[in-house]
């Protein structure tokens, strides 16, 4: 087994848009994905099981097998072994984490080994995604309606 | 009056607001709790409120067919204990949700009068002389939850510390800006282990210029008491119920929801 075929990057994406967020590299048979602080690649979600993930390489490839108690989703269907392909992407749970899977590693300088669990739970914000669903409510005649009469009863209790 | 409300669902809404309720009760407080979760009712079971015990609901009051009051019941010996039951304080009403699927149905398929629900909250309020009501809502943006959440003095909006929450929150926090909601506190709950506490706190405050009350811990024993029972009594000292006895402080030192 050549040391090229064992070196992989996980990304982990952001779901919405498929950015990838940050990095692990690794060179081994056998990763884990896990909230265990042992596991190969650490991470700290309520979703995410001790060791929810591991990814098996063999001579037909790398294989994911699932052992989270919430679910490992490819395309948002649940699977428990699944043949990995370049570029593909996996979510533990099927809200939790989104990694993406490549099969070389980063060049050497730009990945990131040292993690930093607080890191993981960057809470990220699209305004204009906000904006959108905001206005679309917004725009409703209940919702029209509702602010008219709030206001209207919000003045009534003040004065009476 | 004191509306609960989160994005989706799994936050620990019900059992934040029923536990909440209780320590505001246990303060010396007149406090009411409405189920406006008509769609899946929930919070009696925290309370271990026994639904066959209920002649009249929430839905009953909505189709006419019971006055606002008839459908609270008394649940402080049970919840709050040791209170004299002559006594005026404190005291604990839940007015439960029909957990009949055919009252569910109707609501779902013919909703109801927002004026209704609105004369209803006021009224039990004065006919309980509450000096809280809190209203726990169904999850997510519709028709009800944007009525509680106009209605109210307060809102408190309970999120997990994951991007999907903290993107559909900041949806409610906008809508209830529009809504001219006096008072918007925001909850993080279920924070697991070792994550930064601090830093969380300046994302959310940051974003949605409001302030956070509490960041209250994942924990094991909640998940082993499920919802069944009210955490603050079985758990008094754990780093879940101080921080809920942060919220009510801060309620406190508020102006009255009556």
């Amino acid at each position: 087994m050549s040391d090229t075929e064992l070196a992989i990057t996980l990304h982990l994406v952001d779901p919405a848009d498929g950015r990838s967020l940050q990095s692990w590299a690794f060179r081994q048979a056998r990763v884990t994905i896990g909230r265990d602080p042992t596991a190969d690649l650490p991470l700290v979600d309520p979703y995410v099981s001790r060791v929810h993930v591991e990814l098996l390489h063999s001579d037909e490839g790398w294989t994911l097998c699932c052992l989270g108690r919430n679910g490992v989703y490819v395309d948002s269907k649940s699977v428990d072994r699944f043949r990995l392909s370049p570029g593909m992407t996996f979510r533990l749970a099927n809200v939790g984490p989104m990694f993406r899977f490549d099969p070389q590693a980063e060049p050497v300088g730009t990945s990131t080994l040292c993690f930093d669990s607080s890191s993981m739970v960057v809470l990220e914000l699209n305004p204009s995604d906000v904006r959108q669903r905001v206005d679309e409510i917004a725009v409703t005649d209940y919702f029209q309606q509702l602010q008219q009469k709030v206001r209207q009863l919000r003045r009534d209790r003040t004065t009476t | 009056m004191i509306s609960t409300h989160s994005f989706r669902g799994g936050t620990g809404k019900s059992n934040t607001t029923a536990n909440l309720a209780t320590l505001l009760a246990k303060a010396g407080h007149r406090v009411g709790v409405i189920d406006t979760d008509i769609q899946s009712p929930g919070i009696h079971v925290v309370f271990g409120f026994d639904q066959t015990r209920a002649k009249h609901a929430l839905n009953d009051y909505l189709w006419g067919r019971c006055r606002i009051e008839d459908a609270a019941y008394d649940i402080t010996s049970h919840c709050v204990g040791k209170a004299h039951p002559e006594g005026d304080r404190p005291k604990l009403f839940l007015i439960p949700s029909s957990l009949n699927s055919g009252e569910i149905a109707r609501i779902l398929r013919e909703g109801y009068d927002v004026g209704r629900l609105n004369d209803g909250l006021h009224d039990v309020i004065d006919r309980l002389r509450l000096d809280y009501l809190l209203i726990d809502t169904h999850p997510g943006v519709n028709e009800e939850t944007l009525l509680s959440i106009a209605l109210s003095d307060t809102l408190i909006l309970i999120l997990r510390p994951d991007s999907q929450d903290f993107q559909g929150t900041a949806v409610t926090v906008e809508l209830a800006r529009r809504l001219e909601v006096p008072e918007l506190l925001v909850v993080v709950n279920k924070l697991p282990d070792g994550m930064d506490m601090e830093m969380i706190r300046e994302q959310v405050e940051g974003a949605y210029r409001s302030e956070v009350v509490a960041l209250l811990p994942l924990n094991a024993e909640m998940s082993r008491l499920g919802s069944g029972g009210l955490f603050v009594n079985r758990f008094p000292d754990h780093p879940f119920t101080r921080g809920l006895e942060g919220i009510v402080r801060r309620l406190l030192s508020g102006r009255a929801a009556g």
